[in-house]
């Protein structure tokens, strides 16, 4: 028997919240919810042996700040809003040759200088069994403009056992690259170029048992336009030719997120797992184990591992003999073939109306973490650390 | 590191074959799936943070949500 006490009694509310599905926020917020977070991001030198000219080279750090209000409206209504202000530099990946008979990175020199705001919007609407939202955003840099839209809705069934949450999305980009164009200090770089990318995604949150919550997802996605990096070269024949990739991209991720909870540690488990997969041919896997530990009454604990693998795209050669007949090169190491191992580590405290948290990744790219056998490492895979710090307020 | 890393998910997944059946779960019995530990994202601020530095450095890309906006950063 299924107890349905009258609704407008304390037990009622009561009775709602123990039927909640957990993190899947079927009802708007109780408070507002302000969050500030700070973010240091710092990339390992590239080392003296797999850089042009034989000594180590600094690379990428960024500073990010950001911010997030979450504003019920009423009892069915609710604003989304998080900002983003990013100042980034330092030297970047342009192009790779060989020496000695083996590859080396070129780098750009520590003379990037860039400054990002990113700032998206949400609103909600709640009913009966789920809500719908619509949201809009936009990303600005000096030399880059992006537009994006999306509407979403989530449905969960009666017994709040089941949710289904859709969406469609869509982002128009300019890109004016610095010092592009036949009047620029790089003539072969583009002046100014567009992009489009539209997605769509389903998924499905399942309370299995007590204890146990399980989410599979699946998203599909578009971009077609300029997709080259402009700011990139290719060594083909000895000659350096700007990166070019193809004017179109499709793309599929599969997700899957657990959540177990062990009642004798008092600690959850998470496991999440996603395989994507485009005609670019780059196939990746992602898996990730989390332990969230709880210490005490207002404290938490988490240790955390992500373990990454990417096979190479098509286009894709550290340097090229020869030009391909399609006229498509690129050396860029994201588009290589690696693996990548990440360490985190967090701790966190949650007062009543304060929270506070401190986070910090370690992040190690390597051509020998990868599943499959890669015959040429690319000497400029990355590593970063990453430390984040953040505090909220719930009024 | 490839086999570690294969021990360390078989590990995991073994211990959570018990817990993957399917049970009734009646309303006084949510408690725990209520825990904020136990959220699919308990920090959506610092996943929003940690995405966009993996769409940065990575060739994959996306999840289960909407994609958002491009950057230059890939």
């Amino acid at each position: 028997m299924q107890l349905t006490p009258k609704a407008g009694s304390a037990l009622a509310g009561l009775t709602a919240a123990a039927l909640a599905l957990p993190g899947i926020a079927a009802t708007p917020a109780a408070q507002t919810e302000l969050q500030y977070q700070f973010n240091r991001y710092q990339e390992a030198d590239n080392p003296a042996d797999r850089t042009f000219g034989g000594a180590a080279s600094p690379r990428f750090e960024i500073g990010s700040h950001q911010l997030r209000l979450l504003r019920p409206r009423s009892e069915d209504r609710e604003w989304r809003a998080d900002l983003t202000y990013e100042t980034l530099s330092g030297a970047t990946p342009w192009f790779v040759t060989e020496q000695n008979g083996r590859p080396v990175q070129v780098l750009s020199g520590p003379t990037i200088e860039e400054r990002r705001f990113d700032l998206v919007a949400q609103h909600r609407w709640y009913g009966e069994g789920g809500y719908t939202g619509l949201s809009g955003g936009t990303s600005i840099e000096n030399d880059y403009r992006s537009v994006s839209l999306g509407a979403e809705q989530l449905r969960e069934t009666s017994d709040r056992r089941l949710a289904v949450s859709y969406g469609v999305g869509a982002s128009f980009d300019r890109l004016e690259p610095t010092d592009g164009g036949p009047d620029g200090r790089f003539p072969g770089r583009v002046a100014s170029a567009s992009k489009q990318s539209q997605s769509v995604y389903v998924s499905l949150s399942d309370v299995l048992n007590p204890r146990t919550l399980v989410q599979y997802g699946l998203s599909l996605n578009r971009a077609s336009g300029f997709l080259s990096d402009p700011y990139k070269l290719a060594e083909v024949a000895g000659e350096a030719v700007a990166d070019a990739r193809p004017d179109e991209r499709f793309s599929a991720v599969a997700t899957l997120r657990l959540r177990h909870y062990l009642p004798n540690p008092g600690a959850a488990l998470h496991l999440d797992y996603r395989y994507f997969r485009d005609d670019w041919r780059v196939d990746s896997h992602t898996v990730e184990l989390g332990w969230l530990q709880t210490l005490a009454a207002a404290w938490t604990a988490e240790l955390g591992g992500r373990y990454y693998s990417q096979s190479q795209a098509f286009f894709y050669q550290p340097f090229f003999r020869q030009a391909r007949e399609d006229g498509l090169a690129s050396s860029d190491y994201r588009l290589s073939p690696y693996g990548a191992v990440a360490l985190r580590a967090g701790l966190g405290w949650r007062g009543a109306a304060w929270q506070a948290r401190l986070n910090v990744e370690s992040y190690r790219a390597d051509a020998g973490l990868a599943l499959g056998r890669v015959r040429v490492a690319h000497p400029g895979l990355v590593e970063f650390t990453t430390v984040s710090l953040a505090l909220g307020y719930r009024y | 590191m490839k086999a570690i890393i294969g021990c360390a998910v078989g590990l995991a997944l073994g211990g959570c074959v018990g817990p993957l059946k399917r049970a009734e779960v009646p309303p006084w019995q949510r408690g725990d799936l209520a825990r904020p530990e136990m959220a699919l994202d308990g920090a959506p601020t610092l996943s929003a943070y940690r995405g966009h530095v993996y769409y940065s450095k990575e060739a994959a890309s996306g999840g289960a949500g909407l994609a958002g906006g491009g950057c230059g950063c890939n």
